[in-house]
């Protein structure tokens, strides 16, 4: 993310740099005009100061005073149109009065109607939101929305690229993928979701991939706005996933797909194999909801001897979660490694066995293993009967 | 004759000296105000209910940890500890280090949250007072509590550093309240850059506003002077300074009442250094110049949206302890890192940001001081006119005036948080009375702690805290 892009910071530095210089500038006018009546130049340059403080003061307070009585003013309209210009639009949704009858309340009240659009919108679906979608374009709103997507300001583009993504237009699809560039992340996330929302089955795909290579954040709000086609993306990314060139998009995929927690048959067996750990470690993780079709304690054994710690942490934690018994003596191995983390994800695990598991712990705090006090922890877990928890960050 | 002669020249190069400094530090702060308002105007929109929503449930979300240091708190840690388990996020753990209270601080935790003493091994060794003991709960909620040897903030952080596993730790005094979704606003800019280092929240006056239920219901100023006044030094710091600075990656301050670091960044750094009052700056300093002299990217953020609520004092006495140490704490962290003062290998932070905590933040009330006091002996000696005395006075009054007001409508325009007229009009009158003879007063403090902190003085001070003012509605049902 860029908080403040080029294109940003410039602009900030100008305005700053511009008032400042408008502050200079007032004072120094105000000085030669006081200078040749006053007694000495530092009294006329205080005076000077003083007055240009002055006009700051006035424009600071009208500021404050023209902000609280614009709202006042925005709050009293509202309560006065907006219920005639909701009623408008329910009767332009219905196909009962003409999609431009709301030109007239569009040029009295432009910020209300949005705002009843907007909602309207929300709201409705298929016959009824063409409709509306339909008034919007008549009326200019979706002009005013087009125009808003190349805006200066994020926020606007932002709520422009919301907007937009109500209407039952495809025309807008070329507006959602120039906004996919944006450098304003949110932007980014609207016309994601928007173009979620008109995608065709196999378009929905390349949206999964665009927002795996995007930051978490994008990836957590597009996994749950892709949450409504999840079964079925979830076969075609796994059958496809293993193409990706880039091992930090598949892992980042797989943690979308596991945020789903859905239960699927996905075949996960080349994953499990991925040559990248940070790919098998999060199919792993994704394991307990492949729904049977991988022969689980088999992968789950190969998973507690893998190479790699991360690996096998995932690995003990799905042996925990599905009560894989023929892992105990692998996990009990694992209590004995120098490695704290792999030590207390198997003594979770072990916790989470039952008595076979808690018996292995026992043994293993007698014997001093490496991860004795780690087999403490999940041992005492298990007697307040906490164990069943999700393994603590 | 000479003699005499030679003093008026000092003086008046003294007093020259004075006036360009004092119009250098009003023009910069009004700048830093400017360019936060600007800063702000332009600002990415932040996350929306929605959107909250679903990073709450979110398991992609990274936990956070949530290290809230305890020292003596029994009036106030059963609700503290409440309201920081209820915060809105996905996998958040609760750590409060009870660092030596006398009181019956630990007694209560334990009763209230039925914690048993655990056997969590620590999983780093960042230096610390010996650790009496670490509890869990035998509830399903996420808090521990590490009861340790009496060592200070600094000390009682590195404990819990030690302890937490979590990528991300935020660091909040356990008599601040948070706002509900404060630890996901934080989180928001270290899910979008990996190379985020710290984020630093906005703190706000809780003094004068309602509670209830952990929570702040009603934002108001109160009527205590001492406390809108720093209502308004709040507002100046935190959207000013801190976002202007924030804008050139050159943040100095993420406040220890509430921020949020990468612990591995932290643990690399070697933890909060336990030798100073300033942990906080001295910290972030200590994290910037690391990155820096690595050539690493990273960035150290300010974001206005999380608040945080914290008392501030009431009454001088206290108020001048919290300013000495404040005063002593940036002087310890600039001579420390005294290499970075203008040094260009060190880009901004080192020509800009440092220079300017020293010359104005550090050394600033000493030229104050002297300011008035040569204003003062200029009348009586009759070297400056009573005339020039007195506009240069309403001049630096008028400056002072802008710089609240800017700060009060910065505040207004952006985060507008304060439902009454009548609560703005009280702040206006405030800004203007402020000037005339607590910012003195405040300067004559912040001159001593100068004077300390070059002398090395040691000692936190004592802060009183009271219980939170109760909502009339949570009053009436015996909140």
């Amino acid at each position: 993310m860029k908080l403040n892009p080029p294109e940003n910071r410039v602009a900030i530095l100008s305005e700053t740099i511009a008032c400042m210089a408008g502050f200079v500038g007032g004072t120094l006018a105000a000085y030669y005009l006081l200078v040749a009546s006053m007694e000495s130049r530092a009294l006329a340059l205080g005076w000077a100061t003083i007055i240009a403080q002055s006009a700051i003061l006035g424009a600071l307070v009208s500021a404050l005073l023209t902000s609280r009585l614009r709202q006042k003013r925005r709050r009293r309209r509202a309560a006065t149109v907006i219920a005639p210009i909701r009623d408008q639009m329910v009767a332009c949704a219905m196909g009962i009065a003409p999609a431009d009858s709301l030109s007239r309340y569009n040029h009295s009240y432009p910020l209300e109607t949005e705002a009843c659009m907007v909602e309207s919108l929300g709201l409705l679906r298929g016959e009824q939101r063409a409709r509306l979608s339909l008034a919007a374009e008549k009326i200019g709103l979706t002009n005013r929305w087009r125009r808003h997507t190349r805006s200066w300001f994020s926020g606007t583009r932002r709520q422009a690229a919301a907007n937009m993504g109500l209407l039952d237009l495809p025309a807008n699809h070329d507006i959602f993928e120039v906004l996919l560039r944006d450098h304003d992340v949110f932007v980014r996330i609207e016309a994601l979701r928007a173009l979620a929302r008109i995608a065709e089955p196999e378009e929905l795909l390349e949206l999964f991939e665009f927002a795996a290579g995007e930051s978490p954040m994008v990836q957590a709000l597009m996994s749950d706005a892709l949450r409504p086609a999840a079964p079925t993306l979830c076969e075609a990314a796994i059958a496809c996933i293993t193409e990706w060139k880039d091992p930090g998009r598949i892992a980042a995929a797989l943690e979308m797909i596991r945020a789903w927690q859905l239960s699927l048959p996905l075949p996960l067996g080349p994953l499990l194999e991925h040559p990248q750990a940070q790919v098998r470690a999060r199919a792993f993780a994704l394991l307990p909801y492949a729904a049977g079709l991988e022969p689980m304690e088999e992968s789950v054994i190969r998973g507690l001897g893998d190479p790699d710690p991360a690996v096998r942490v995932a690995a003990a934690e799905v042996a925990g979660k599905l009560k894989v018994d023929a892992a105990v003596p692998l996990l009990a191995a694992m209590v004995r490694e120098v490695g704290p983390e792999v030590a207390r994800a198997a003594a979770f695990a072990l916790a989470g066995l039952g008595p076979r598991g808690a018996r292995e712990l026992e043994a293993e705090i007698v014997r001093g293993a490496a991860g004795a006090s780690q087999a403490l922890e999940a041992l005492e877990k298990l007697r307040v009967g906490r164990s069943g928890e999700s393994l603590p960050a | 004759m000479n003699l005499l002669s030679l003093c008026h020249s000092i003086f008046v190069a003294l007093e020259d000296g004075v006036i360009v400094y004092v119009a250098a530090i009003n023009v910069i702060y009004f700048g830093l105000l400017l360019l936060g308002y600007f800063v702000l105007r332009r600002r990415p929109r932040e996350l929306e209910r929605e959107e909250l929503e679903v990073l709450t449930k979110s398991p992609m979300v990274p936990p956070v940890a949530v290290l809230a240091p305890a020292h003596n708190e029994a009036a106030t840690i059963r609700d503290s500890v409440r309201a920081m388990l209820a915060l809105n996020h996905p996998s958040h753990e609760l750590i409060v280090i009870n660092d030596g209270s006398q009181d019956d601080t630990l007694r209560i935790l334990i009763d209230e949250f039925r914690l048993y003493k655990s056997s969590r091994a620590p999983t780093a060794d960042l230096a610390s007072k010996p650790v009496r003991g670490i509890y869990e709960s035998r509830e399903p909620i996420a808090l521990v509590v590490i009861d340790k040897e009496n060592g200070g903030k600094a000390d009682s952080l590195n404990a819990g550093l030690n302890v937490t596993r979590a990528p991300l730790v935020a660091v909040v005094d356990s008599d601040s309240l948070l706002e509900s979704n404060a630890l996901l606003y934080a989180q928001r800019p270290f899910l979008d850059d990996p190379d985020v280092l710290a984020v630093g929240g906005i703190i706000r006056v809780i003094n004068g506003c309602e509670v209830s239920d952990g929570r702040v219901a009603r934002i108001g100023v109160g009527r205590s002077v001492l406390a809108a006044t720093q209502v308004i030094e709040y507002f100046r710091a935190f959207l000013g300074a801190r976002v202007a600075f924030g804008f050139f990656n050159c943040l100095l301050i993420v406040s220890g009442a509430f921020g949020l670091l990468r612990r591995d960044a932290v643990m690399e750094a070697g933890g909060f250094d336990s030798s100073t009052v300033g942990e906080d700056m001295e910290l972030v300093v200590r994290l910037h110049r690391r990155a820096r002299e690595s050539r690493r990217r990273y960035r150290i953020v300010f974001v206005p949206e999380p608040v945080c609520w914290t008392q501030v004092p009431e009454r001088l006495r206290i108020l001048r302890t919290q300013r000495n140490r404040w005063q002593r704490g940036t002087v310890e962290t600039l001579r420390k890192h005294k290499r970075m003062f203008a040094n260009p290998s060190y880009g901004l932070l080192g020509m800009f940001a440092i220079p300017y905590y020293a010359a104005f933040e550090a050394f600033g009330p000493l030229v104050e001081l002297t300011g008035y006091v040569i204003t003062l002996a200029g009348v009586a000696i009759g070297w400056i006119t009573p005339a020039i005395a007195i506009v240069f006075f309403i001049v630096s009054i008028g400056f002072g005036l802008i710089l609240s007001l800017s700060a009060i409508v910065l505040a207004e325009l952006t985060t507008r948080r304060y439902p009454e007229v009548r609560d703005i009009l009280w702040l206006f009158v405030i800004s203007v009375v402020e000037n005339l003879g607590l910012r003195q007063l405040i300067t004559v403090w912040r001159a001593q702690g100068l004077i300390d902190g070059l002398r090395r003085k040691q000692g936190w001070g004592a802060m009183e805290r009271t219980r939170f003012r109760s909502s009339k509605r949570a009053s009436r049902e015996g909140l």
